[in-house]
């Protein structure tokens, strides 16, 4: 890792990628997840000593911080009147976000054996999915994550259908290598 | 890599990419067969391409994997077999199987404790099915399958409508599956997930689903894992049973041992009852099921099984030696009668339960058509009450476990620990648990709040000060007891008005001139007590007494013994003035009356089938001939008649003539009290029947209105102006019932046991209680409002804005509006002094030392002036004036904090300056900040925080002497335009439009938010002066008390009694004060 770039920089699309699997379409819309992440390094940066534990504590860290701020994040968004026909749904979307996280953050805390393997493929499937071509990786993070259609995908990526199609082709290719290969490393 | 190889050279490839993933897009499949006939160049590529998909969906599926369904379906998936984390992976859609046998899958339905639940298509039917594929782990033998077949064939011969049917048994590629009807709806268990079922939704859905059980039950089916789980609700709202008969291999013989020794989750068994949780599986019957039907019952009630622990074993270990918390506790809307049909079933013998699922229903349906239930195992009205009495460390302990689910802290712990965790884990461990026991222990106390809140509304003062006592924490313990204890504590003591507790009294008599009370022991003799303090002055010496009654105007005492006489005391000398004795040789019999005529002059004493009557001034005794054994004996008010009572009968006698009025015999039927109303027009009589009536008579005799009671009615008092009648009996109540009609006015619950008997003093206004417990106490009649004082205050032409009591003095607090400001002493309930301004005030403070205010108006005009002299000490001219004001004094007395707009030019949105009254010309100008802001000053005088309401909507904090932000928050939503500072400068609290309640820590910088608090706008924010509550008060005129630390709600006021409050200095008091003036002192009564 070069040593002028910080550390925590290097999970940014991690954390964006866990957070986007957190979330649910409806919640994503309300989150600023990037704000969250920011939030985050801030919080990173102040704890100085992290920059000289290794990166099998750094990374820990972070997602706890993080699915933290995220928590709060969503704590804050849930609206007020709850009675608002209009506002059910997305209250509805931001409480099961709410508690999947909740959910999620005690049993990464605190899993035992059988949890323990899952959490560790989840974490690295989402650092394979951070590590891709930045193409690639944006075609994966829309169609699996966001759950874009592909034509929607398509649009904001400005490429034709059958070109997301084949960067999706691509990215699971190296994706499954990736995790199916154990020599990949956990850290950077 | 060779061009040929690569697919994507081909313009036709990536088209066929996309063609594949819009068809993922519809949820429709990829016929690989007809693309390797269509497209053989690119089949392996995109073959491989879906099964990637597969493995990527698959993987995200995994890392979203810990689903946002309920607890209770999580607690139900929590079945899942995890030793074997791969065995599910065998079904994925799209993958191998996309065929069982004739069915087509189509999707994933569930998971569960066997297996997986499909949604799959039988073409040949034509219809779509659900097919439950079984883990082949589940089966350990050729046995085990054979029995699978075997039940689900007799399952399978099960037709109800309330069952889900099932239809075929097969096997695929090793794998034991059947088919079933499928059902569109929601398992019960994600219903209950959300919200607890009304009483009558629960008993009609229990009664359906027992019905169907017993048709099973009747076709030699048991179900054996009957759970919220495995009940579907239709979208008609309709009950399915579903699994009848299947689930029986998957506890079977797993012992506490084997669980803990494999670390396997095998299933929450909650729904178990004590004979399979046992693994007495010889034991299993019909009655088991029965259980399992009222554990379900109980979670539609009470949102949560009967038992909840932290692993499947301490589960097991609850079904097996705790009884389930009273459901009432949980949900206290649950009708008593349901709760015993409930608590029925959960009986941990099968024999106590109902012998069938029939028998079930049964009571379910005479429950739902409002007739007697058949369940009742203990008296129902005071059930909860001694359950609470007898099991005070389980009530708490209920409280955990819901909140432990509630939470969701539990969630890790139904992983049984594994022995070889290693030892570092387990400290870890050691300290979650301890945190988790601080915060379990504030559940605890939070959850035993709302009981009492509940107990205080409905002014059940007994029962609340049961809880109260229960509350208290151990000494090891941490203590939350905050003001709402304390209030709820005082709100008891103030309805009983003094109290002592020396000796169960079955009889208490006040004199006439309210001195001294008589009371007779249980061993029938007599005390004298003080009626001011209930001290005990001494107790009548001589022979047992078995009746007493106080002379009309002396203080007398007039005691009859068990022989045949009668003793009148002077109580004030303690000596004995007159004493009689019957020439009679009369068996002797400890059960009879005595009673003084009006005027004082004779005394009657009851006896077997007569009465006698001595005559004080002539010294002798006159017998009638009641034909009654007279225990009971009260005089007509006009002296004439005479009313006696007994076993069986009551009399009334014209005491001249010896002749009988009018009589009333009940057979088996005694009478517990009769007095006469003071015009003698009505006589009331206890009877101990069991209707258990009280009787209004006339003077012919004729019944004139049935009192009801729920238990026997022990003493009878009339009220003053006769129009009252006031019983109380067994039911721990007093009741006040209004006599011309016949109908309860209300109750009076304070004691804690039976009342043994009733006295009232002679102003009517408080009543004397002697409960079995030995408690004797004077208790207020009139019904005392909720809060301490009240005093109406005007309010000129304006509403009430401003409400603050005096730092110096705990009596002392302003109120007021823009015309006016009234200083009102609160202990002498009335205003001291009122100020009207020349122009409209805007602000006022009190000074932090003096007895003075500063008030600021709409011309910037600042007085400060002594309230008890009226003078004026100080005047001057604010720099800006208008709207949004703040006007503070420092804490420490030395400078004023004024922040204000400028009407005038309209260009300041809030200016913040801080000035030194001593030296006007020494102002610190802090700065501009937008309109509708708010500033106040630490405790410390030094800084000030300011919120910026329309610009950032931060909260700055800021040092004075530097004039520099040392602390600022992130932007906060909606407007919140009341602060107020922690008293130990850490936080500072706001409250604002919307109901919205936010804390902001200025050490960490964080912000913490409660959103949805209230429903209204807040009026009142203020922190206690201990720090550890905050109090708010809104338009919506409710006052409510939060945990400053979780901002939680501990305390809640539901009717309308003011919409701004303030602590009193010394943190006993809320003042809360309505925008019509009506002032309001809340209490929390003298700290020990």
């Amino acid at each position: 890792m070069p040593d002028n770039i910080f550390w925590a920089e290097n999970y940014r699309d991690y954390l964006r990628l866990l957070g986007l699997a957190q979330l649910s379409p409806a919640a994503q819309a309300k989150i600023d997840l990037s704000g969250v992440i920011q939030e985050t390094m801030l919080e990173a940066h102040q704890n100085e000593h992290l920059s000289t534990t290794d990166c099998t504590q750094q990374l820990p860290w972070l997602r706890r911080v993080f699915l933290n701020n995220l928590l709060d994040a969503l704590r804050r968004r849930r609206t007020k009147k709850r009675d608002l026909r209009r506002e059910f749904s997305l209250n509805d979307a931001i409480e099961q976000s709410a508690s999947r996280l909740e959910l999620y953050l005690q049993s990464v805390e605190s899993s035992p054996s059988g949890n323990a393997i899952r959490h560790e493929q989840a974490e690295l499937l989402l650092l394979a999915i951070s590590r891709l071509p930045e193409d690639q990786r944006l075609a994966i993070e829309l169609h699996h994550l966001k759950e874009l259609p592909l034509v929607q995908i398509a649009r904001q990526m400005e490429r034709p259908e059958g070109a997301v199609a084949a960067l999706i082709y691509r990215g699971m290719k190296k994706l499954r290598t990736a995790i199916e290969d154990p020599s990949s490393p956990g850290c950077n | 890599m060779h061009d040929s190889e690569n697919p994507e050279s081909d313009t036709l490839f990536p088209r066929l990419l996309a063609k594949c993933l819009h068809l993922i897009e519809r949820g429709e499949v990829v016929d690989r067969d007809r693309l390797t006939r269509e497209h053989p160049e690119h089949a392996a590529s995109i073959c491989e391409f879906l099964d990637n998909y597969a493995f990527v969906g698959a993987a995200i599926g995994q890392v979203r994997g810990v689903d946002a369904k309920s607890i209770v379906d999580r607690a139900y998936e929590m079945t899942l077999d995890t030793g074997t984390p791969d065995s599910s992976r065998q079904f994925q859609i799209g993958d191998s199987i996309r065929y069982v046998g004739e069915y087509e899958i189509i999707d994933e339905i569930a998971r569960g404790g066997m297996g997986v639940v499909f949604r799959a298509r039988q073409p040949k039917l034509r219809r779509d099915v659900a097919l439950k594929m079984i883990l082949s782990g589940r089966f350990a033998s050729k046995a085990d399958v054979d029995r699978f077949h075997r039940e689900a064939r007799a399952a399978a011969a099960l037709k109800h409508p309330n069952i889900v049917a099932v239809h075929e048994i097969g096997e695929h590629e090793g794998h034991h599956y059947f088919t079933m009807d499928l059902v569109t709806g929601r398992s019960l268990a994600s219903i209950i997930g959300e919200e607890t079922l009304s009483p009558l939704r629960t008993a009609a859905l229990i009664k359906t689903i027992s019905a169907a059980v017993e048709y099973a039950h009747q076709h030699g089916v048991l179900h054996r894992d009957l759970k919220p789980a495995n009940i579907l609700i239709d979208n008609q709202g309709q009950p399915h049973v579903t699994d009848f008969g299947l689930a029986k291999s998957t506890l079977e013989d797993a012992t506490i041992a084997d669980l803990t020794a494999t670390g396997q989750i095998l299933g929450t068994p909650s729904y178990m009852s004590p004979e399979q949780a046992s693994g007495k599986h010889g034991n299993i019957s019909v009655a088991s099921d029965v259980y399992s039907l009222g554990a379900i019952m109980y979670a539609c009630l009470a949102g949560r099984g009967p038992f909840v622990a932290e692993s499947v074993v301490d589960t097991i270990r609850q079904v097996l030696e705790k009884e389930p918390v009273a459901v009432r506790l949980l949900n206290p809307r649950t009708p008593k009668d349901l709760e015993n049909i409930c608590l029925k079933c959960l009986q941990k013998e099968p024999h106590r339960r109902y012998p069938t699922a029939h028998e079930l229903a049964c009571d379910l349906d005479r429950f739902l058509a409002g007739r007697p239930v058949a369940a009742r195992p203990v008296a129902a009205s005071t059930k909860a009450y001694r359950w609470a009495r007898r099991n005070p460390g389980i009530a708490s302990l209920a409280a955990l476990s819901i909140l432990l689910l509630v939470t969701g802290t539990a969630v890790s712990s139904y992983f049984a620990v594994l022995a070889n965790q290693r030892a570092e884990n387990e400290s870890r461990l050691r300290i979650l648990a301890e945190q988790s026991s601080y915060t379990s222990l504030w559940n605890v106390y939070k959850m035993s709040l709302f009981p009492m809140l509940k107990e205080w509304q409905e002014q059940d003062y007994g029962l609340l000060r049961t809880r109260l006592n229960d509350s208290i924490p151990k000494p090891s313990e941490p203590d939350f007891r905050d003001w709402e204890w304390h209030f709820l504590k005082h709100s008891v003591a103030r309805r009983s008005i003094v109290s002592t507790k020396l000796r169960p009294y079955h009889l208490v008599r006040v004199s006439q001139s309210g001195r001294y009370i008589a009371a007779r022991r249980d061993d029938h003799s007599i005390d004298i007590l003080d009626a001011m303090t209930l001290r005990l002055l001494h107790t009548l010496t001589g022979t047992t007494q078995s009746a007493l009654d106080w002379h009309p105007t002396a203080d007398w005492l007039a005691a009859a013994d068990s022989t045949n006489s009668v003793q009148v005391w002077d109580v004030e000398q303690n000596q004995v003035l007159h004493e009689f004795t019957t020439s009679d040789d009369e068996t002797k019999m400890t059960d009879r009356g005595v009673a003084w005529n009006p005027d004082g002059t004779v005394v009657a004493l009851g006896g077997t089938s007569r009465v006698d009557l001595f005559d004080l001034k002539r010294g002798s005794v006159r017998k009638l001939n009641p034909q009654y054994w007279a225990s009971h004996l009260d005089w007509s008010p006009d002296g004439k008649w005479l009313a006696t009572g007994r076993r069986t009968a009551v009399c009334v006698i014209d005491v001249d003539t010896d002749q009988k009025i009018w009589g009333s015999n009940r057979n088996g039927v005694d009478v517990e009290d009769l007095k006469w109303n003071e015009a003698g027009t009505q006589l009331a009589v206890a009877w101990a029947d069991p209707d258990r009536c009280i009787r209004l008579y006339d003077q012919k005799g004729s019944v004139l209105h049935s009192l009801k009671g729920d238990q026997i009615t022990r003493s009878i008092a009339w009220l003053e102006d006769g129009e009252k009648l006031a019983t109380a009996g067994d039911d721990y109540q007093v009741h006040f019932w209004d006599v011309s009609s016949g109908k309860p006015l209300r109750s009076l619950s304070i004691a804690n046991d039976e009342i043994q008997s009733l006295a009232v003093a002679t102003d009517s206004n408080r009543g004397l209680l002697a409960s079995s417990d030995g408690v004797l106490q004077w208790v207020p009649l009139a019904q005392l409002p909720p809060f301490e004082s009240q005093l109406i205050v005007p309010t000129g032409p304006a509403s009430i804005t401003e409400l603050r009591w005096a730092p110096t003095d705990e009596n002392l607090l302003a109120v007021g509006n823009s015309k006016l400001i009234h200083v009102i002493d609160v202990n002498a309930g009335k205003i001291v002094r009122s100020f009207a301004g020349l122009s409209d005030f805007i602000a006022f403070d009190w000074h932090p030392t003096q007895r003075s205010l500063v008030t600021l108006d709409v011309n910037g005009q600042v007085v400060h002036r002594n309230v008890d002299t009226d003078q004026v000490i100080t005047s001057w001219n604010a720099s800006s004036r208008g709207w949004g004001v703040s006007l503070q004094w420092s804490p420490d007395g030395r400078q004023l904090l004024i922040g204000a707009g400028d009407s005038l030019s309209g260009k300041i949105g809030f200016r913040v300056e801080v000035i030194d009254p001593n030296a006007e010309t020494n102002r610190v100008y802090l700065g501009d900040f937008s309109s509708q802001s708010v500033a106040r000053w630490s405790p410390d005088s030094k800084r000030i925080a300011v919120y910026c309401g329309r610009a950032d909507k931060t909260i700055q904090v800021w040092d004075l002497q530097t004039r520099t932000i040392v602390a600022q928050s992130e932007p906060l939503e909606g407007f919140l335009g009341h602060m107020d500072y922690s008293p130990d400068g850490g936080r500072i609290a706001l409250g604002g439009n919307g109901g919205n309640l936010v804390v902001f820590d200025i050490a960490s910088g964080r912000t913490f938010a409660n959103p949805n608090a209230e429903s209204a706008n807040i009026r009142s924010i203020r922190w206690s002066p201990s720090g550890t509550r905050l109090m708010t008060c809104g338009e919506n005129g409710k006052l409510r008390l939060w945990d400053a630390r979780t901002l939680e709600l501990v305390l809640t006021q539901d009717e309308r009694f003011g919409s701004i409050a303030d602590w009193s200095i010394d943190g006993r008091r809320i003042a809360t004060c309505t925008t019509d003036g009506i002032l309001r002192i809340w209490d929390s009564g003298p700290r020990d």
